[in-house]
């Protein structure tokens, strides 16, 4: 008798969890919401995300809330439209690709962040589609944007620490060495993917004079349309090779 | 001597003067006119202009009807120029792809099914080579403003990133891609 109302205990508890997870199945983000929240970001691709998410939503454990907290986050940051669409291409991709987007959630609301902050991401959201052109892993491709969202951060501090600034669009060019921001955005987005392609190519943070060398030379191939030569000259007046040794370091701790 | 024959000397002398001075009449007519031209009066700019005026009072109130109406069609025709309308949507991306470069993507590939390209310029999506006349030399030409570019082929499904055309090459995720710089700096071809 005991070990009859026993099993019958194991069977109803095993049904209510069995409930409990159809239920939390079924209660998962309609696509409807996904769509209203796309709305809100001007976009050519939108019917694409729409579609891998619809995608997503059928395999078990999506994350949808988080996915689309994301969205929420990204759709009223002012501008950098190409930005929030390559973020959400990311995980459209990845989803295209049969991979899951676990690991790359976290990145997507760092991406957020930074682009909040006025961070020049496009660089990183191009490596990140390229490690998923390639079939990366997406761990892998998860560390890559940390350690180049790092070096963006240190590299945009160098140059302030060096009294090279970023003149906000609209204000007055109070000193010669605060440049307008795109300007400014395209030295600190050239010299981190320059540092960041040398240590993922293998390359030592120590051998500065190395880094250095290897900055100076995309610097200096840049076409003026992208990188102006004055302000070429400017940087590389004002940094070192140990500066860039402690910006290579920063990203390997 | 007979009055005959006074009459044939006669001639023949009259005949041997003018052969003498037949060269003299060479441009005769040039000259003529040419004299006649210079001693002419000169229409003056100001005597034309008003010979242009109608002699009516009318006629003037037409005339500078005409002349206004011409200007108002001058004026609303530069306007909308200035404003683009008279530019079909279909050519202005092609206006403003003028600073662009045509960059040639060449690649070997004998007996492949399909060769793409992908890069920074299309988001790391392939853009499809082509092959016509099936040597195995297939190509594509893109357009792209200057810059650097990063790019791969992949060549039935595999990538291949270490295109000898490129400028240089780096190493993510574990495997090369090429770089090309269009503009001042590298030629990109």
């Amino acid at each position: 008798m005991k070990r009859d109302v026993g099993r019958s205990c194991r069977i109803g508890l095993f049904l209510t969890i069995l409930l409990i997870g159809t239920l939390g199945a079924t209660a998962q983000v309609p696509l409807a919401e996904f769509d209203q929240a796309l709305d809100a970001i001007p976009m050519t691709s939108g019917d694409r995300i729409l579609a891998a998410i619809e995608v997503g939503l059928s395999r078990p454990g999506f994350p949808a809330d988080s996915l689309l907290a994301l969205i929420h986050q990204i759709a009223p940051i002012p501008g950098a439209m190409e930005e929030k669409e390559s973020i959400l291409l990311m995980f459209a991709r990845t989803l295209e690709s049969g991979q899951s987007i676990d690991s790359l959630l976290p990145k997507g609301f760092e991406l957020a962040s930074a682009l909040e902050e006025g961070l020049p991401i496009e660089g990183i959201l191009l490596e990140a589609l390229k490690g998923i052109a390639q079939g990366s892993p997406i761990s892998m491709i998860a560390g890559g944007i940390t350690q180049r969202l790092i070096l963006l951060r240190e590299v945009r501090d160098l140059l302030f620490s060096r009294g090279i600034l970023r003149a906000a669009a609209g204000f007055p060019q109070t000193t010669p060495t605060a440049l307008p921001e795109e300007r400014f955005d395209q030295l600190v987005e050239q010299i981190a993917d320059t540092v960041s392609d040398y240590l993922e190519g293998g390359g030592l943070p120590f051998k500065g004079e190395e880094i250095y060398t290897l900055v100076s030379d995309r610097l200096h191939r840049l076409p003026e349309s992208v990188v102006q030569p004055e302000d070429v000259g400017l940087v590389l007046d004002r940094i070192g090779p140990p500066d860039l040794t402690q910006v290579a370091l920063a990203a390997l701790t | 001597m007979k009055p005959d024959d006074i009459e044939g000397i006669l001639r023949d002398a009259l005949r041997t003067e003018v052969a003498a001075a037949a060269h003299g009449l060479d441009g005769l007519e040039e000259r003529i006119v040419s004299d006649l031209g210079d001693r002419l009066p000169r229409l003056r700019f100001v005597d034309w202009l008003s010979g242009l005026i109608a002699p009516t009072r009318v006629g003037r109130i037409g005339q500078l009807a005409v002349l206004g109406a011409t200007a108002a069609i001058f004026l609303v025709v530069g306007v909308l120029i200035n404003q683009g309308r008279f530019f079909s949507p279909a050519l202005e991306p092609s206006l403003a792809s003028r600073a662009r470069h045509e960059i040639l993507f060449v690649v070997p590939a004998l007996d492949k099914e399909s060769v793409a390209v992908v890069g920074d310029f299309n988001a790391w999506e392939a853009t499809p080579l082509a092959d016509d006349n099936n040597d195995g030399i297939w190509t594509v030409a893109i357009p792209l403003p200057p810059g650097r570019y990063e790019y791969a082929f992949v060549i039935d499904g595999q990538w291949w990133g270490q295109d000898p055309l490129a400028d240089e090459y780096v190493r993510t995720f574990g495997q090369y891609s090429s770089v090309r710089y269009v503009g001042q700096g590298g030629d990109g071809v």
